[in-house]
């Protein structure tokens, strides 16, 4: 480089620059006007500059592509996914926080509230005592509207005693003084005292004539001559009731007493008719979908192992629950494919599982069987359980989705075989959205409503399940 | 670092409000997708030329740019819109050159090294006035080599003599604006320019003083 330029110099130049770019004010571009035509030197020093500058015009630019561009915009749409991610996870301390806060405030206020309560209130837990009972019986007794009613149930034979499984008779310490209650209440587990503490929790939530209305009820069964018997017939109709649909619940419950009689009559005809009077009653019936849910998850593993490596893997890619009710499904499809003769896997080990789950009179109903035959009777039980409210879903125990539940349901009872093997041969997404489509173009309702041939009525176009 | 917030009069506001790109940059603080795109597309070449002048390396030109765009996103919501958008912008490359500059000046490395090397290489000026071009046909030689002399002339600039030079050149900015940008006095970049121009008539004299081409004519005359 040369010497360092005067002061003088740098001044002129940056005058001279300044001239070039056109930032001079009027008065000093006059002046650099006249310098230029009076000074050759400055006129050759500006030609210089200028002539430099425009070599710079030589510089290539940087034309980019499209993938540039492209990655740029992926970069940023990551980029705000983190954030919200981030937003998202930051809000959910916050919201955890403030759900502590109010955990925490909540639990000083039940303290504070508890102590308050104890000295200047009566002990609620004696009227959880007193109540323990009702309690005890709450959803039995709901049903039953009066004693007319129960008395009408007992005469009409329908759910005597002389049918019934075993002794339904209240043999719980809820009964007797209140310290031998308090000794059954301290003496259960913590999962039946929560469950009780629910009972009363609903009980409370009642209007007071109804919580009145329950604990009436009580007393007049207990005084009852027949008490036992009824209690049997209580217990027994709360049975039967939960395998009824809810429109039929609804229907039952807008006729008088012996009205609905009658029509529970016809409806247990009607049942035993169309079921050979061999339906499983509904504890019976949850206990034959429990047991399956356990055959399945028994024989999960190695039923997998029979299956192709392609179809194992899409298998693995699921969410455990998706892929137990998907095995499921293929364990029922190769038990039918099968003539209903033994489930995949099954032994004999399961059949007794099986028997000492179930009431005496339905496991005397099936031993009564030749054992090839038994499984047969099982398959049709569990049919049956299937299109129940409490079918898959409650086997299979809650969803995170409805939507998953419906598909799985669906997978598991609307395909065909070679649908499911195509299906399980796609990958995961694929999967699940050509389910989907199978599934709308089905648009085949599971569970209740049901008609009473199990078809829908001739001319009535199926309609897409709702959310239940 | 970050990134420059202007606060701004209602009447500014108003009148930048005029220009198109800050208009996009408002959609885009409204998270519209379309509009980044589009702004992307308007000023990637040129926030990857100016960039690679200034870094020397079109690879890191292109990350930086990226880095740029990925500012600008992230700081829209807190946009408001006090200058032109090619300011702001600018003003954000700017930042984050100079401090990518400085990491590698930091991590030791050779201050101008990595730069594309064009058909002539990486080769320092005087080596180039010297180099025969008897082994390239004569016209492609002296465009290649013009270019490359003024390249290397202009990384024998400092960092913000070099940015000025580029912001001028290239972006077309008023002295104002490219004051705005580098974050100094419309006064230092007069200084800056007129102290950057002076160096490159230097460098460059001895070049242009032969003519066109002077190491063709040379080595034509020696042929």
């Amino acid at each position: 480089m040369n010497n360092d330029p005067s002061p003088a110099d740098v001044s002129l130049d940056e005058q001279l620059v300044a001239y070039l770019d056109g930032e001079l004010d009027p008065h000093d571009s006059r002046r650099i006007e006249e310098l230029l035509a009076s000074d050759p030197e400055v006129r050759r020093r500006l030609q210089s500059l200028e002539q430099t500058w425009n070599l710079l015009d030589e510089l290539d630019t940087a034309p980019v592509g499209e993938m540039f561009t492209q990655t740029t915009l992926e970069m940023t749409t990551a980029s705000a996914r983190e954030n919200v991610e981030r937003d998202q996870a930051e809000a959910s301390k916050r919201r955890r926080r403030r759900r502590l806060t109010i955990v925490a405030c909540t639990l000083a206020a039940a303290l504070i509230g508890f102590f308050a309560v104890a000295m200047l209130a009566p002990d609620p837990n004696r009227q959880l005592l007193e109540d323990l009972p009702v309690l005890e019986n709450l959803d039995e007794y709901r049903q039953i509207e009066g004693m007319e009613f129960l008395h009408l149930l007992h005469t009409s034979g329908l759910f005597s005693a002389e049918n019934a499984d075993r002794p339904d008779g209240d043999a719980s310490g809820s009964e007797g003084s209140i310290s031998r209650r308090r000794q059954y209440v301290e003496s259960l587990g913590p999962s039946a005292k929560a469950r009780l503490l629910r009972r009363q929790e609903r009980f409370a939530g009642l209007p007071l004539d109804q919580q009145q209305r329950l604990r009436q009820l009580h007393e007049q069964l207990q005084r009852d001559p027949e008490a036992d018997a009824l209690r049997t017939v209580i217990s027994r109709y709360g049975e039967w009731l939960e395998g009824l649909s809810s429109s039929g619940r609804a229907e039952l419950a807008d006729l008088q007493p012996a009205d609905r009689v009658q029509w529970v009559k016809k409806r247990l005809q009607a049942e035993r008719m169309r079921e050979g009077g061999r339906r499983p009653g509904g504890k019976d019936m949850k206990a034959i979908m429990k047991w399956a849910n356990k055959y399945a998850t028994r024989h999960e593993a190695s039923f997998l192992a029979t299956l192709p490596e392609k179809q194992r893997k899409r298998l693995a890619e699921m969410s455990p629950s998706m892929r137990h009710r998907m095995v499921f499904g293929q364990m029922w499809q190769r038990w039918r494919s099968a003539g209903f003769t033994k489930p995949p896997l099954a032994t004999d080990e399961d059949l007794l599982q099986l028997r000492t789950t179930l009431s005496p009179s339905l496991r005397k109903r099936l031993e009564a069987l030749p054992p090839d035959q038994q499984w047969g009777l099982v398959a049709r039980w569990l049919r049956e359980g299937m299109r129940h409210p409490w079918g898959p879903r409650g086997m299979h125990g809650p969803l995170p989705k409805a939507d998953d539940a419906r598909l799985a349901e669906f997978f598991e009872t609307g395909l065909t075989g070679a649908q499911r093997d195509r299906l399980l041969g796609l990958p995961g997404e694929q999967m699940q959205r050509e389910l989907q489509r199978l599934f709308l173009l089905r648009a085949k309702p599971f569970g209740p409503p049901r008609h009473s041939s199990g078809r829908p009525k001739p001319g009535t176009r199926p309609v897409a399940p709702k959310n239940r | 670092m970050g990134v420059c917030v202007v606060i701004v009069s209602e009447s500014s506001a108003r009148r930048y409000a005029l220009d198109p790109d800050v208009r996009l940059m408002l959609e885009v603080r409204g998270d519209s997708a379309a509009a980044f795109e589009e702004l992307v597309a308007r000023y990637q070449g040129r926030l990857v030329t100016v960039l690679r002048h200034l870094v020397g390396s079109r690879e890191q030109a292109e990350d930086l740019a990226q880095e740029v765009f990925l500012r600008v996103y992230r700081s829209r919501k807190s946009y408001k819109p006090g200058s032109k958008f090619s300011t702001w912008l600018f003003t954000i490359a700017n930042n984050a050159a100079l401090n990518a500059l400085r990491d590698r000046s930091r991590r030791r490395e050779v201050t101008l090294p990595s730069r594309d090397s064009g058909p002539m290489g990486a080769r320092p000026l005087d080596h180039i006035l010297q180099a025969s071009s008897g082994q390239m046909p004569a016209r492609r030689l002296a465009k290649t080599e013009t270019r490359e002399i003024v390249r290397i002339s202009l990384e024998s600039l400092n960092e913000r003599q070099r940015m000025a030079v580029l912001l001028s050149k290239f972006e077309g900015m008023s002295y104002a604006e490219i004051a705005e940008t580098m974050e100094i006095s419309p006064q230092a970049v007069k200084s800056l320019l007129s102290r950057a121009r002076e160096n490159l008539r230097e460098v460059l004299q001895p070049y242009f003083e032969h003519g066109a081409n002077p190491n063709l004519d040379r080595h034509d005359d020696h042929e």
